[in-house]
């Protein structure tokens, strides 16, 4: 027996409170994470300068002063989320995370640079506090963006499949958002701004691997004879288990070069959208079917009560 | 149906070709219309955060503020940034971010985007009887008369309401005088001589010429309707830089070749073609970017990595569906024929989910948001595209024989 025939004898939807401990798992110990974030640290999770803003140092040096050396500077005195960029031929720009620096702090910062990279060019030194590139307002907007969409693809599911389906889609995604918030507060992860769209790729992808199982059982239900609903969803999933596999390898694969060779400042990037598309895939056969073949189940057995 | 495969071929050639050049346009020829735009995480610059303050003539409500984005827009944009953006931070936000990518000097910008510019020409006993917004044109002239000779001016040009205003109030003002204010400074009081009514003239006011140009472009963009003051600036460097676009460039090349290397192992003959249809979908997309100059910031790149994800999906349901219908002893050239056709629903739903959640995205969400939702929606429509009318075309075109008897060849 190939491995292809073997995926169709599994018994997926069977397993249904195997998969659905499994997530719970993750979930919850995800939301243990956030709890304890917030006790310990204040917020469940940790955002980064972009959300909260921070304050930003400015000099230029005699020689041009190296990110790495400037890096560990910053991390002696005490700022180790830092972003360090060389600007023009002698100048460096330094973003820390915090809204005030004690004055005696970033005059020792400077000191330390000044003694490995001479004097500061005079004028060139400034310390400015800046405003958070997502602010509350454009968090505010962009979540209601997200949630009008959701809601849009909720009805779109609705037209084209069933309520039940495009419910069990958003549930499916809701599961993933749930994962990858509880793995970047278990990791603490810092959140800039690409993670915004990193979430929203999360999203997407969740409910496209969902419509395409969906589709499955839609056209199943077309012919279906008397076969009971959970055998044909677990035909549906066992069927199409090949083509989600592929598809999210190879996103996975892509994501990964990306990881690899994006280097540091994307990695919390790509590492957002690689637990996304693990994710999303498997919410897709063993979450969101499994919901929906429960949610049809009850209808079925509410029908046959009011029946007999 | 071999018109029918004729058509989409020409089609596809067509479209491919035409990509091909605008691509080659932007990315080799550097033609600066089709260069591609990268955001400012990925190219450094200037940003700005400016927070519209109520005083006691303007408070900032939501027109004002609106107003004042468009302002500033035109300005940004008249000082030849390409790239540049002006946006609300919210639908009710007071602050506008302003990025000015590739632009190195922070306090330039700042004097350019927040100054009011408001113009006012006031009579002797102050009343206005003329302001900015009757221009309808201003720019730096050098004076040509023999006392002032080369001195930076303005010269500007009034509309029809301004002109005849002008008018009046000079013929009722000669021999007074009548003071010209920026930002309620007096620039100059010159003593009217003869009424004015061609609604032109020239303001001196010792500038500089590069004073003269500023306030010359200020004027012609309008003045801001509302007290805006800048409560962060910074200079980004390019975060990611150059360095970041090529690896990107080169992930992609070798992200490419992963993909296409796992498909054939996967789907042999089909994998091969869905390769060829993949290089057919990137050229298109990235003539899209080009042609809608798309920001092509980070988030911008996850969508078009999740683009192509589904650009491959789309070809696996299809591949998939092609070797179910085989087993059920159908031709090879049946098979094909129905997998496409049976497969396209899921592919079109799956799709045109993914599009109508990303064109809410875009209409209520703003900077990243759109970005990510333009970048993916590009991607889905592409591959829509290519799918729809590529992989078909070509299967069924390099299908010989000898692959199409073999099915190990075909589908492995």
């Amino acid at each position: 027996m190939t491995f292809r025939e073997r995926i169709l004898t599994w018994d997926i939807i069977g397993r249904t409170r195997t998969w659905f401990t499994v997530s719970s798992v993750i979930i919850v110990i995800g939301i243990v994470a956030m709890i304890v974030n917030t006790f310990s640290f204040g917020s469940p999770l940790k955002f980064g300068i972009d959300f909260i803003g921070g304050t930003l140092i400015n000099a230029s040096f005699e020689k041009a002063p190296d990110e790495t050396v400037v890096r560990d500077i910053l991390s002696a005195n005490g700022y180790s989320n830092v972003t360090v960029q060389r600007v023009g031929a002698k100048g460096i720009t330094m973003k820390v995370e915090a809204n005030e620096i004690d004055p005696a702090v970033s005059g020792k910062i400077i000191s330390d640079i000044v003694a490995k990279y001479g004097a500061v060019d005079v004028g060139t030194e400034e310390i400015t506090s800046i405003a958070p590139v997502i602010g509350r307002d454009l968090l505010r907007r962009s979540s209601l963006a997200l949630a009008l969409s959701l809601l849009f693809t909720l009805l779109y599911i609705t037209i084209r499949f069933k309520f039940s389906f495009g419910l069990a889609t958003i549930l499916g995604m809701v599961h993933d958002i749930f994962v990858a918030l509880g793995i970047l507060a278990i990791f603490r992860v810092p959140l800039n701004a690409p993670f915004v769209g990193a979430f929203l790729a999360i999203i997407t992808y969740s409910v496209q691997d969902g419509v395409v199982v969906m589709d499955r059982i839609r056209e199943k239900l077309r012919y279906r004879a008397k076969e009971p609903f959970d055998k044909l969803a677990n035909a549906a999933v066992t069927e199409t288990w090949m083509r989600s596999f592929n598809t999210s390898f190879t996103t996975f694969l892509a994501v990964l070069v990306l990881f690899i060779m994006g280097g540091a400042p994307i990695r919390d990037f790509s590492t957002t959208l690689l637990v996304g598309i693990i994710s999303g895939t498997y919410s897709s056969i063993y979450i969101s079917t499994p919901l929906l073949v429960l949610w049809v189940q009850h209808r079925e057995k509410v029908a046959a009560l009011q029946k007999a | 149906m071999r018109s029918k495969v004729t058509a989409s071929l020409i089609l596809v050639i067509i479209v491919a070709v035409v990509a091909g050049v605008i691509n080659y346009q932007g990315l080799i020829a550097k033609n600066t219309k089709l260069a591609p735009k990268l955001g400012l995480d990925l190219r450094g610059g200037v940003r700005i955060v400016l927070e519209a303050q109520d005083t006691e003539s303007a408070k900032a409500t939501n027109d004002a503020i609106n107003a004042a984005v468009s302002v500033i827009d035109k300005r940004v944009n008249a000082l030849g940034v390409s790239e540049a953006v002006a946006v609300r931070e919210g639908a009710n936000s007071k602050r506008i971010m302003v990025e000015l990518p590739g632009w190195e000097d922070p306090e330039r910008a700042k004097e350019i985007i927040g100054k009011t510019a408001l113009l006012e020409f006031k009579t002797e006993d102050g009343k206005v009887v003329v302001s900015g917004k009757n221009l309808t044109d201003a720019k730096l002239v050098f004076s040509q008369a023999q006392d002032s000779l080369g001195e930076p001016q303005i010269a500007f040009t009034l509309d029809a309401v301004g002109k005849a205003a002008f008018a009046t109030a000079t013929q009722a003002n000669i021999g007074k005088k009548i003071s010209i204010y920026l930002d309620s400074q007096v620039l100059m009081s010159p003593t009217v001589e003869t009424a004015i009514t061609d609604g032109q003239g020239v303001i001196s006011g010792g500038f500089t010429a590069e004073q003269a140009s500023n306030d010359a472009l200020l004027l012609k963009s309008g003045s801001l309707p509302v007290k805006l003051v800048a409560i962060s600036e910074e200079v980004v460097g390019p975060s990611l830089g150059n360095a970041f676009v090529r690896r990107s460039a080169l992930a992609a090349v070798i992200a490419f070749l992963l993909v296409v290397i796992w498909m054939f192992v996967m789907y042999r003959y089909l994998g091969l073609v869905s390769g060829i249809a993949l290089i057919v979908y990137a050229d298109i997309l990235m003539a899209a970017y080009l042609v809608l100059h798309a920001t092509l910031s980070l988030p911008a790149i996850g969508g078009a990595i999740l683009s192509i994800g589904m650009a491959v999906d789309a070809n696996c349901i299809i591949f998939e569906r092609i070797r179910e219908e085989l087993g059920m002893k159908k031709t090879v050239r049946s098979a094909i024929g129905a997998g496409f056709s049976r497969a396209f629903r899921a592919v079109f739903d799956s799709n045109l989910t993914v599009l109508v959640g990303t064109a809410f995205l875009f209409y209520f969400g703003s900077g990243t948001v759109r970005g990510f939702a333009v970048t993916l929606a590009l991607g889905v429509l592409a591959s829509m595209f290519t799918a729809v009318f590529a992989s078909h075309t070509l299967v069924d075109l390099l299908l010989t024989p000898d692959i199409a008897r073999n099915s190990r060849k075909f589908l492995g």
